[in-house]
């Protein structure tokens, strides 16, 4: 393995004295063999990274060149702007990890804390972007193809989540409601959680909790900047009037579940319990209506408050009339959307954990310029998350625009 | 995993120490960094799966000693269904797969290049755990409500009709594959950054290079059964709709996704197997293999062919008949590189002097039998047969002769080949060669008539079967309880071992490979000194030295004092 890192060989000659240096793993030579088997293991798995993603891409195509209209059609439910900030977020990030790695290379360990700080601000940045459109998404009934098809349809008895079980209209945005007012009334205990940690590290004079404790704030206003960011992004779009472009959204949704019914073979009577089923949830959604009116406005975050002004859906009529110029199975976009992007924000996650422990060491000074190499593997482990992403978001975003 | 940083210890090892001895208690193994310790942990771990998916297949084919529906009583239908399913799940995700890498390729492969250890002992230790976890996952789904999926999970019948827990086993497997996957990167970088000097490629041994390839595959192909499993899973928890035809999906595409991972995974199995009779025909004939650079880059383009090759197993699915054609003539160019390795064994016992130790008739076995399976994979392969075939006792016939013919035999001599080595006992050795003629005879008993019942048509994973089938599975059965037993014999032999056997020389066999160098069993850090590295198959460097009861190096001074050898408590 070429490892191209100048600070390294100047280290070569001493290694009589590496096996007493506190990082040696007993079982290597040196500490360039320890360093390129790290390496080496760190570019296989990601090899292994990209070939997991790469069932999803290639789902993607299949069901691209099968479908090619839902895809053009769906895809303009998802909001370029928020995926082309994203994008942009998580390319500096990429810049910032590259960085810290020179940091670390060169020993500056001030600036190897502040940019790891910096990348994790980032990383939080896009998940709170990514909260809000799921979450927007959620309300506009926007979801994977079996959401809205009955139980019986789908996976059977030993279901380990109900979630696929079709939940009457208004049930359904009662729940997502509920699941949200959860959130606007607990998220800070999010905010909690690292301030005691940050306390306890002070408490017991332990610098790995409070580092920890940091981290974690810096997550979590991360998350919430990302939010607010995109509040303010889709309030610029849509001028405070959701209802048109809701409308149309709407009509996905409806449209599907009744698809999928026909496909099923078991409707005629179903015509009528959707039409009864309408009128209830009209009536409900008024009721719900007034009840988040209420909510919305006490709420004691004006971020998460706002959120719930800024998602349409509960606040405006179910407007069950299908779209005609929805294609068959058009949810099947939206199933590969939340896979992928879910699968990588996954990814995000654990990077962050892993940023998370670098910084820790970090504080430790843990990293010199004879020992960098986690660094470079999270690094290494960054970018390609990174750029996974990259690929995503034309994919999912810009088609058909 | 780059995180290996652990403090320096550098206190040096008694030498009466072995890797069994220098320290004790529960904690010792179940946190050991030790790739030895880990080896045989993993060896206990899929040898008890091995039982386990071994007693479910003997009750299948005691089900089959008559057409009647309810031969045994418990067995319905339904119980059919889970008995083959979990069968074949537990023996080709808990036991082939990790059976020859994780365990005997684990303690072998440092030892055998001369290193201290894999390059990641933490990450290989996680391998393990995962394995143990996999397993739970396995046997939970087994104890809750079993699994009737067969093992291959196929959809819709997974996803929307089967009443078992299928995600509890699909996230078994996925866990399984992450294990899997760990112990190849290990083994990659290992080979790759551990050499010591002197170990170049082509002085690696083939079983090292047998499993370089195989972990090439573990790498590449494993990460897809991955997603793959996770996408079933979705589908069934949430409906994703991507392989139901109902919400648009495609079932066909699960297939093709399963195959681009499995097909490649019999080659994580049988690759290994390879490897390991490679060092045995050499060894047992006392000659340097023949073509040791074919074999080498034969396993490579077996890892790199075996990816392009997964539509064999489903000609029948209604993919496009030009790809369908262009799968089949590609199946055949695959087996070109497993010919070349027979034929170079062949050429290398030719003229040989070969011992019939117990390790060299199960190579022998294996040569017949996984000849056999390879020769009807072509007929399989074919087009116009295999619709004849496909889904057939003709493929459970084909895919047994290659996977438990080639694979599990091969194990079982490698095991005996290494015993020696990994406890530091001899087995007996008229025993072990009854054990291996009653496997190979009974193997042939059970899966011979079931080439030719499949060709007659009786179908696979069916519950009954016609009049007319009845003498072949009758056979069939009573020889899979001899095998039962031929199996059950050699376990015993190795087991009596451990308390009976004589101590271990370092080099029994007059081997030259350097596992052979250490004593049996070897140090912790398995070398005091870097080892002399020379040609791995030069049978007249070493020579038999009566008073020690071993081979050791000619005209060289024993690297290692045999009569260092400690007594095994
Ligand atoms: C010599 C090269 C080989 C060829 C040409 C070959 C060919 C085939 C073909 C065409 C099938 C599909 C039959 C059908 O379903 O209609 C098949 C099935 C199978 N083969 Fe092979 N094979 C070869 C070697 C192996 C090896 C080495 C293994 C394992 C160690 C193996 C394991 C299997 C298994 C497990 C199946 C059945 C899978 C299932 O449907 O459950 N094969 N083989
Ligand atoms: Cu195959």
């Amino acid at each position: 393995m070429a490892t191209a890192v100048e600070p390294h060989e100047s280290h070569e000659d001493g290694h009589d004295d590496w096996h007493h240096q506190p990082f040696s793993a007993h079982h290597f030579e040196n500490a360039e063999q320890q360093f390129d088997s790290g390496k080496l293991g760190m570019w296989l798995f990601l090899v292994t990274e990209i070939l997991f993603f790469s069932g999803l891409f290639c789902a993607y195509a299949v069901y691209r060149s099968t479908h090619p209209e839902v895809f053009i059609y769906a895809s303009q439910f998802l909001d370029k702007y928020l995926g082309g900030m994203n994008t942009i977020v998580l390319i500096f990030s990429s810049l910032t990890m590259a960085w810290a790695v020179r940091c670390a290379q060169l020993g500056q360990r001030n600036g190897l804390v502040t940019l790891l700080g910096v990348t994790l601000f980032c990383a939080a940045l896009f998940l709170g972007v990514k909260t809000f459109e799921y979450t927007e998404k959620a309300h506009k009934r926007l979801l994977w193809s079996g959401a809205f098809v009955k139980a019986t349809d789908i996976g059977k008895k030993s279901q380990v989540f109900e979630v696929g079980k079709p939940l009457p209209k208004a049930e359904f945005e009662d729940r997502v409601m509920a699941s949200l007012e959860t959130i606007k009334k607990f998220w800070w205990f999010a905010c909690v959680i690292p301030l005691v940690l940050i306390g306890i590290g002070y408490g017991s004079g332990s610098r790995p909790w409070r580092t920890t404790g940091f981290a974690g704030l810096i997550s979590i206003i991360g998350i919430l900047a990302g939010i607010w960011i995109s509040i303010e992004i889709h309030h610029a779009q849509h001028g405070g009037d959701h209802a048109v472009g809701h409308g149309d959204s709407h009509a996905v949704a409806e449209h599907e579940g009744e698809h999928a019914e026909d496909g099923s073979g078991e409707h005629g009577h179903d015509e009528t319990a959707e039409e009864k089923e309408a009128a209830e949830i009209d009536a409900e959604a008024l009721a719900i209506q007034e009840k988040t009116g209420i909510e919305a406005a006490e709420a004691p975050d004006s971020i998460l408050g706002e959120m719930n002004d800024a998602i349409p859906a509960i606040s405006t009529p179910v407007d069950t009339t299908p779209d005609p110029n929805a294609p068959r199975n058009a949810n099947l976009f939206f199933s590969i959307y939340y896979f992928m992007t879910g699968l990588h924000a996954f990814h995000i996650i654990c990077g962050m954990i892993a940023i998370t422990w670098l910084m820790v060491r970090s504080v430790e000074n843990h990293f010199r310029p004879d020992y960098f190499g986690p660094v470079d593997f999270v690094g290494l482990y960054w970018h390609i998350v990174d750029l996974i992403w990259i690929y995503l978001f034309p994919l999912l975003y810009l088609i058909g625009h | 995993m780059a995180t290996d940083v652990m403090p320096a210890h550098s206190e040096p090892a008694r030498p009466e120490d072995n890797y069994l001895t220098a320290s004790r208690g529960f904690m010792s193994w179940a946190v050991t960094l030790d790739h030895k310790r880990i080896g045989v942990m993993y060896l206990i771990g899929t040898m008890t799966a091995m039982f386990l998916g071994g007693l479910l297949a003997l009750v299948l084919r005691a089900e089959h000693l008559s057409g009647n529906p309810n031969t045994l009583p418990f067995v319905t239908h339904d119980v059919y269904n889970q008995l083959f399913t979990l069968h074949g799940a537990i023996m080709v995700f808990l036991f082939i797969i990790p059976s020859i890498p994780a365990a005997l390729g684990n303690f072998i492969l440092p030892v055998m290049l001369g290193a201290k250890d894999v390059a990641f002992p933490r990450m290989n230790l996680c391998s393990f755990y995962l394995w143990i976890i996999g397993a739970i996952f396995f046997v939970c789904a087994l104890l809750t409500t079993g699994l009737d999926t067969g093992w291959t999970f196929y959809t819709p019948y997974s996803t929307n009709t089967s009443q078992t827990n299928v995600v509890l086993a699909t996230f078994g497997a996925f866990i399984l594959g992450f294990s899997s996957i760990f112990t190849g990167l290990n083994f990659i970088v290992t080979i790759h950054t551990m050499r010591p000097p002197g170990m170049t490629w082509f002085r690696m041994p083939l079983f090292l290079w047998s499993l370089y390839a195989t972990a090439i595959i573990q790498v590449l192909a494993t990460p897809v059964l991955g997603i793959t499993l996770l996408l079933l899973a979705a589908e069934r928890m949430f409906g994703l709709g991507i392989f139901d035809p109902k919400l648009g999906g495609d079932p066909v595409l699960y297939q093709h996704f399963f195959w681009f991972y499995s097909h490649p995974a019999v080659y994580i199995m049988i690759l290994p197997a390879m490897g390991i009779i490679s060092e045995l025909i050499s060894t047992f004939s006392r000659k340097p293999i023949f073509g040791y650079r074919f074999i080498a880059f034969s396993s490579m383009a077996i890892a790199l062919l075996g990816f392009l090759v997964w539509g064999h197993h489903m000609f029948t699915s209604g993919q496009s008949e030009m790809v369908t054609i262009i799968f089949s003539v590609l199946t055949f160019s695959v087996s070109i590189p497993s010919a070349i390795k027979v034929f170079n064994w062949l050429a290398t016992m030719y003229k040989g002097s070969i011992v019939l130790a117990t390790p060299m008739c199960y190579a022998l076995s294996f040569l017949f039998l996984f000849t056999i399976g390879g020769l009807t994979g072509l007929f399989l392969g074919a087009l116009a047969t295999d619709i004849h075939l496909h889904d057939t006792y003709f493929v459970v016939a084909h895919f047994h002769y290659v996977m438990m013919g080639g694979t599990l035999v091969a194990f079982i001599g490698g095991l005996f080949y290494w015993w020696p080595k990994m406890t530091g006992r001899m087995y007996n050795e008229f025993w072990g060669q009854i054990s291996s003629l009653i496997v190979f005879v009974a193997f042939n008993l059970t899966f011979f008539p079931q080439f030719v019942m499949g060709s007659r048509g009786m179908p696979r994973r069916y519950y009954n079967y016609l009049p007319e089938f009845q003498v072949y599975h009758v056979l069939s059965t009573i020889g899979a309880f001899l095998l039962g037993f031929g199996l059950l014999l050699a376990a015993i032999v190795l087991i009596v071992s451990l308390f009976k056997g004589k101590k271990a020389p370092a080099n029994p066999w007059g081997a030259a490979t350097l596992e052979w160098q250490c004593t049996s069993p070897p140090p912790l850090a398995n070398f005091e000194k870097t080892p002399t590295v020379g040609n791995p198959y030069d049978m007249n460097s070493v020579v038999w030295d009566p008073d020690t009861e071993s081979f050791i190096r000619r005209g060289d001074v024993p690297t290692v004092k045999d009569e260092a050898t400690p007594a095994h408590s």
